[in-house]
């Protein structure tokens, strides 16, 4: 039985109620398409900018804190007590012919104190071989009992400024007796200042000339001992095995980047790069250059105009007439049927597309390092080289079959082919093995020609934050 | 079986098949909510999408105060809205008549139309008179609610409501004649 209602609100609320009907299946593709992702926290616009700002900063707190020292020669106090393999070294012990013994392949303290010490049943002597790098760091005060010796012995040292004298009680010091308790260190203290200076951050820097006119002055009346022993030295010095040579590295680097268009209205783009570098370092200064993969994307819409064969509206046909007479005369009654209208109507729609880019890239690297225990501190800058390798752009996502399609507008720039940019990054590794290292530089690229066609850009020099992060290798 | 808490939950960490879930149980209905308020099936079309893009993209902003049922509508009935809010705004203070509502006492309307064919009808009024129907009628928002949201006058409400009203009364009753 029909049911009745008492108008026409009630007739409408009712039977809305509980109207159901199945959308179209292509609403929730062009849905999935259009939800930002947001799983990529991490990689957000916020999160990349802050961690950057942060990493930058400490690290360049960091390394002009470390690389500000009044004096070199505190930094070679400090520097020498990490390279033990010296610095346990007494040199009173050097005879006139030691050094011309050390050689690359078997430098060690216990073969070079066999072949060297004069009394070779004292090589025995443990006190001789422990001489910790504290101690040496603190020969000043080794014993409180020995204190006054050994200022009374530094007060000598200094008065006694004429070359002969030094000369002479150095040479009898080493040359009568190897040292047998921790008071006889301090007479090593002006040459074992020197070889303090030799560890691997600044033998590279030294010759023998630059030794004895350097400022570590003490030194330069052991080295003048006599002419074979400094002859023998600087040989020494330029054979050894510390001396630095060139070394490569290599890299594994992964860089999420953020690249900004100040300029325009689209949104900031995001990168991700995988790089494979090679660094050549020479002292305290690097090359570095590689080959490198970088995938962008960008999301848009495209424009579609089209006519659609729809319904427009009806319209009631009178397919009959008939008359009926009443009292009141004839009436006619009109017998009709109603007729839906269909006709071509013009719509524009948006069509939400992503295209993937992938480039070359090709960096190069100029920059400068610093190491500090376990760490490496370094600058960096040159410019990298983008080339567009492959691109997919998705077939436009037409709204309906039968379309006549009349302009598609294509809302998303398109990007050149080539394009170069200035990067500059401050970098921090740290050593996890002797041969393996993290990475961590955060990473300022500036565009020198925007990665888009000018025509529909306004920025001509985007430009992009990045935390490079990855290995470095160390084989040598 | 999800409760409710949960698949929230899930739809709040933006897990793809919550969303997809999510939009499975309420589309059907809301593509109901926006046949009516739409012209056409391709308006319906459009604003189902921009809700559910809507919906989706702030999902976090969904309290659970009242159920997800209701947030999920409201928010395609103001997409909806703001899809005609534009033409709105030239919505005309007409006068309105005095008999606003026709109560058919005697006889009543018997329910012999289909819902296709009221579809139909609603969706053949013009833009104001449709949308302050949908609103006023169907989804139960006061003349005062609608003054607010389509920033139009509560006589204007009121008068495009009773001219809205007026129509359908003339074409229910035609149809129902013709049976």
């Amino acid at each position: 039985m029909n049911k009745q209602y008492k108008n026409i609100d009630e007739l409408f609320k009712d039977k809305f109620k509980d109207f159901e009907l199945d959308p179209p299946d292509h609403i929730w593709k062009n849905i999935k398409e259009n939800i930002p992702n947001k799983g990529n926290n991490f990689l957000s616009k916020g999160g990349i900018t802050a961690i950057s700002i942060i990493i930058l900063t400490v690290s360049l707190f960091t390394f002009l804190l470390l690389t500000y020292t009044p004096e070199n020669i505190q930094y070679a106090e400090k520097t020498a007590i990490e390279n033990n393999t010296i610095n346990k070294i007494p040199i009173n012990i050097i005879s006139d012919n030691n050094i011309n013994i050390i050689d690359n392949d078997s430098f060690t303290i216990e073969s070079f104190l066999k072949r060297h010490v004069k009394n070779p049943e004292l090589s025995q002597n443990q006190n001789l071989f422990n001489i910790s790098s504290n101690q040496i760091n603190n020969h000043y005060d080794i014993d409180k009992d020995d204190q006054k010796n050994i200022k009374s012995k530094k007060a000598n040292n200094i008065k006694t400024t004429k070359k002969a004298q030094i000369k002479q009680n150095i040479y009898n010091e080493n040359y009568s007796s190897v040292p047998t308790d921790n008071t006889d260190i301090n007479n090593t203290n002006n040459i074992d200042l020197a070889l303090l200076s030799l560890n691997k951050n600044n033998y590279n820097k030294l010759s023998y000339p630059s030794i004895t006119n350097s400022i570590y002055g003490p030194l330069n009346p052991i080295l003048q001992l006599d002419n074979r022993n400094s002859n023998a030295f600087e040989s020494a010095i330029s054979s050894s095995s510390f001396i630095t040579k060139p070394k490569f590295l290599f890299g594994i680097y992964f860089t999420p980047e953020i690249i900004f268009y100040p300029s325009d209205a689209v949104p900031n783009k995001r990168s991700l790069s995988f790089e494979i570098n090679s660094i050549y370092q020479n002292s305290d200064y690097f090359i570095q250059s590689g080959l490198g993969v970088s995938f962008s994307n960008d999301d848009g819409n495209y424009t579609i105009d089209y006519e659609k064969y729809d319904y427009i509206g009806s319209y009631e046909d009178v397919y009959e007439i008939t008359f009926d007479s009443t009292e009141n005369g004839i009436i006619p009654i009109y017998h009709t049927t109603t007729v839906d209208v269909y006709d071509s109507i013009r719509h524009t729609s948006l069509s939400p597309t992503k295209n993937k880019y992938t480039y070359l890239q090709i960096p190069l690297f100029f920059g400068y390092c610093r190491e500090f225990r376990r760490m490496t501190y370094s600058i960096k800058a040159g410019p990298s080289l983008s080339i567009l390798i492959h691109e997919k752009i998705p077939d436009i996502n037409y709204p309906y079959k039968d379309i006549n399609v009349f302009n598609i507008d294509n809302k998303i720039p398109s990007r050149i082919k080539t394009h170069w940019q200035f990067l500059i990054s401050v970098g921090l590794a740290y050593k996890l093995t002797n041969n393996v290292s993290l990475a961590i530089e955060p990473t300022m690229r500036y565009y020198m020609k925007s990665a888009y066609e000018r025509s529909k850009i306004t920025t001509k020099h985007p430009y992009s934050i990045g935390v490079r992060t990855g290995f470095i290798f160390n084989f040598n | 079986m999800h409760s409710e808490e949960q698949f929230i939950e899930r739809c709040l960490k933006n897990d793809t098949k919550a969303h997809e879930m999510l939009y499975k149980r309420y589309a059907p209905k809301m593509y109901g909510v926006c046949l009516r308020f739409a012209k056409n099936k391709m308006e319906a079309d459009d604003i189902l999408q921009d809700g559910f893009i809507k919906i989706l993209t702030n999902i976090k902003s969904y309290r659970n105060e009242g159920s997800l049922e209701g947030w999920v509508r409201k928010t395609i009935v103001n997409t909806a809205i703001n899809f005609y809010k534009k033409n709105a705004r030239y919505l005309k203070d007409i006068s309105i008549e005095q008999t606003e509502i026709i109560n058919y006492d005697n006889e009543g309307i018997i329910d012999n139309l289909s819902v296709k064919e009221l579809l139909n009808l609603v969706q053949q009024l013009p833009e104001g008179y449709r949308l302050i129907f949908n609103l006023y009628v169907i989804e139960g928002y006061t003349h005062k609610e609608i003054s607010k949201m389509l920033k139009i006058s509560e006589n204007t409400s009121k008068s495009q409501l009773s001219r809205a009203r007026k129509t359908l009364q003339k074409e229910v009753l035609k149809q129902q004649k013709s049976y």
